[in-house]
């Protein structure tokens, strides 16, 4: 039984679909608009839309065909009503299809409390099911769900409560990426990154606070034109200063917010054994590792499209359980966006030279040589298999290189017309997590790099490239030898020849990009020297005789 | 309603689409303010941030009772300077009956009325017609009126609506009005 999911909301939409018990596909629209969340577009997913039907053969419009999405949807959209008025769609609560996308690939038994929180979903009703008979009654506006909280009960979820209507912290911080000059629903981890560079001050706690404890989120506006102002008549040394205050205080007040809700909530309803987070806020994985430390859980599960991008896979996945098809399971990977097959990719290759005039040197992928190349302090671009879905690039879509030299940071920010605060993160093969960071429990979650875990002293001073300095933090990607072989491999000759055996891998994209999709992509970048070698096809590729 | 921060007026517009105004006068120089408006159920969460007009709207529907929540900020710390609760009990108010049954009219004049005796409030009552804002406070009830009022509330809309139904539903002013609505004159 094929179900299509879908988020139809107007950032970080896109479809997936399920096939009984298997995840198929999950395709988020950023990743074929090449905007990033798409956010503020306002548009239907078409270009997401048009590849999943053709990859796997089906019309959404067809009756017969399942098709979830989660709410709200966007029925100001032409597109959309087309879609309703040629079939029904089953709506699940935005946070419910957060939470069954966390839920049902944790693995995780009945003594769970699963945790969805975020920004809020506009959209919130009773509606079960739209069509054209009850369209023009849904209001997409209806009433705003900020979290929802759930226990299991014979692997059901049951909604134990939920908060509406006040605002959440997470409202907090679209207010700061204003004061900062920068982009909400996408540069929020450029403010955490700078957070532990700033410290405690008072009298910012002490505004945060307040909105805080009298539930006053989205009165957070207030702050914005006192701070923005403030910045501008004040030096640059002052302002650096001051965003860093801002930052250290923003993820205290989100990290003291959140872990106490979550450990109220485990002590009225618990105590349970395990933890399930998703929505936007635990993108966060600063908040993360403290829900890891803080709290008594045995092991927590962060959902690795924790944001509205994995809620296309929440829907089809909300679905599934509903009809029974549908079970919990640990998931090996979140390799579920598009993928080009050999034929297609060779295309693009072969055509490389006519495309961009420039030689290339294709050769036999050979692990020791790319390992060598790495330590020549060589930028490596992968492109392999289909797309990571959600926003970490796991290897899939992933830049390598060594980790050694702190000023790694600048030389890759500048090689990827980046500007980056946040520190680069490591892949660490699992041989050897123990060694390289304190790392006693929550370990799973950590292959999908959704927490950050205090890094041992010796070697902070090893892999400064991939750890935060300011905390000795790093959110380490832990590579398995079966679910990650070429990064394994990669990694296992990295290791041989330094005893390293942890590398810098960040996201295959340029400046403000979503990562990267296609092949074109890859090779585009390798054209423009934005990456020294690309492995794709199993081969490695470089320019000009490189 | 009117105090030193603000005023806000209820009005009808020519959709027949029933709203409230509410008007900032302005603060202290250097001070930034935001608005929180919510009833007592939390059924309406409405807070806007005075100077950029960043807002969160949480579907306002019908609200005789009301708590206006002022915050300021200086720079150094936030806090509430003005909380008003407005309840229409205290205040004269203009209802505007639209509707081509005479019965229904009369229906809806009857429960006004007992409404008023049981709230020791007088409404003034307009038959179709249109009032100007400058005329205060207005509230339109009406067939048209109750379908934009159904619209927010995701109810469906048909033509099979009693009287009592349409102006209990859009004008229910008091936590119990049961005994009003045992009259028999309002049975339908």
């Amino acid at each position: 039984m094929k179900i299509i999911g879908s988020y139809l909301g107007i950032h970080d939409n896109g479809f997936s679909i399920i096939d009984d018990n298997n995840i198929i596909a999950s395709y988020s629209e950023e990743r074929f608009s090449r905007i990033k969340s798409t956010y503020r577009q306002h548009t239907f997913p078409d270009a997401s839309l048009a590849a999943i039907q053709k990859d796997f053969k089906f019309n959404i419009k067809d009756p017969n065909i399942i098709f979830a999405s989660a709410k709200p949807i966007n029925t100001h959209l032409p597109e959309v009503v087309d879609i309703i008025n040629s079939r029904p769609i089953q709506l699940y609560s935005h946070q419910y299809s957060h939470a069954c996308g966390v839920y049902y690939t944790s693995g995780f038994d009945d003594n769970t409390l699963v945790i969805s929180y975020d920004g809020g979903d506009c959209g919130d009703d009773n509606f079960v099911e739209i069509n054209k008979d009850n369209l023009s009654l849904y209001n997409p506006y209806k009433v705003n769900t900020y979290s929802g909280y759930y226990m299991v009960k014979d692997g059901k979820l049951i909604e134990i409560d939920k908060k509406q209507k006040h605002g959440s912290v997470a409202h907090l911080w679209p207010v700061f990426c204003y004061i900062f000059g920068l982009d909400q629903l996408k540069d929020e981890g450029k403010i955490m990154g700078l957070a532990a560079q700033g410290k405690f001050d008072e009298k910012i706690f002490n505004q945060l606070n307040f909105l805080a404890k009298n539930d006053f989120y989205g009165s957070g506006w207030i702050m914005l034109d006192y701070y923005k102002n403030l910045l501008n008549t004040i030096s640059k040394e002052e302002q650096e200063e001051l965003k860093k205050k801002l930052a250290y205080n923003l993820q205290y007040i989100t990290e003291i917010t959140i872990v106490k809700l979550i450990g109220d909530l485990n002590k009225k309803y618990g105590p349970f054994k395990q933890l399930c987070v998703a929505g936007g806020i635990f993108a966060n994985v600063k908040l993360n590792q403290k829900l890891n430390e803080e709290l008594s859980f045995d092991n927590i599960w962060v959902y690795p499209a924790m944001g509205d991008e994995g809620l296309s896979l929440g829907s089809a996945i909300a679905c599934g359980v509903d009809l029974g098809v549908f079970k919990n399971r640990k998931i090996d990977n979140v390799f579920f966006g598009k993928k080009y097959n050999k034929i297609e990719t060779n295309k693009f290759i072969n055509n490389f030279e006519k495309d961009y005039n420039k030689k290339l040197t294709i050769g036999t992928l050979d692990y020791n040589k790319v390992a060598k190349l790495l330590v020549k302090g060589k930028v490596i671009g992968i492109f392999d298999g289909a797309s990571e879905y959600g926003p970490r690039a796991l290897g899939s879509r992933s830049i390598l290189v060594e980790p050694t030299k702190k000023k790694t940071h600048e030389y890759l920010n500048t090689r990827l017309k980046r500007d980056e605060i946040m520190p680069f993160a490591p892949i660490i093969l699992e041989e050897h997590i123990d060694d390289v960071c304190y790392y006693n429990k929550s370990k799973y979650t950590s292959e999908f790099m959704t927490m950050c875990y205090n890094v041992k002293k010796e070697w902070i001073q090893k892999i400064p490239a991939v750890i935060n300095n300011y905390d000795g933090t790093a959110r380490p990607q832990v590579v398995n030898k079966d679910r990650h072989k070429i990064f394994h491999n990669i990694l296992m000759e990295y290791y041989k020849i330094t005893k390293m055996p942890v590398l810098l891998n960040t996201s295959f994209n340029g400046h403000g990009e979503p990562i990267i999709n296609s092949p074109v992509e890859a090779l585009k970048h390798l054209s423009d020297n934005t990456i020294d070698y690309l492995i794709i096809n199993n081969k490695i590729c470089s320019v000009n005789g490189k | 309603m009117e105090n030193k921060y603000y005023s806000v007026r209820f009005l009808s517009d020519e959709n027949s689409v029933n709203w409230f105004q509410l008007t900032f006068y302005g603060g202290l120089e250097n001070h930034y303010y935001s608005i929180i408006i919510s009833d007592n159920k939390d059924d309406i969460y409405h807070c806007v941030s005075v100077e950029n007009q960043n807002w969160y709207n949480y579907d306002p529907n019908k609200i005789f009772q009301y708590n206006i929540k002022l915050l300021q900020f200086d720079g150094e710390t936030i806090q509430l300077v003005d909380e008003t609760n407005f309840n229409i009990k205290n205040h004269n108010f203009n209802i505007i009956l639209k509707s081509e049954s005479e019965k229904e009219i009369k229906i809806w004049k009857f429960y006004l009325w007992l409404l008023q005796l049981k709230m020791n409030v007088k409404f003034n009552i307009v038959v179709n017609e249109d009032l100007e804002q400058n005329d205060g406070d207005y509230f339109e009830i009406s067939k048209n009126a109750y379908d934009n009022y159904l619209k927010k509330t995701d109810t469906p809309l048909t033509d099979d609506y009693s009287s009592i139904t349409i102006i209990t539903s859009m004008f229910n002013v008091l936590d119990d009005n049961s005994d009003i609505l045992n009259h028999t004159w309002l049975k339908d």
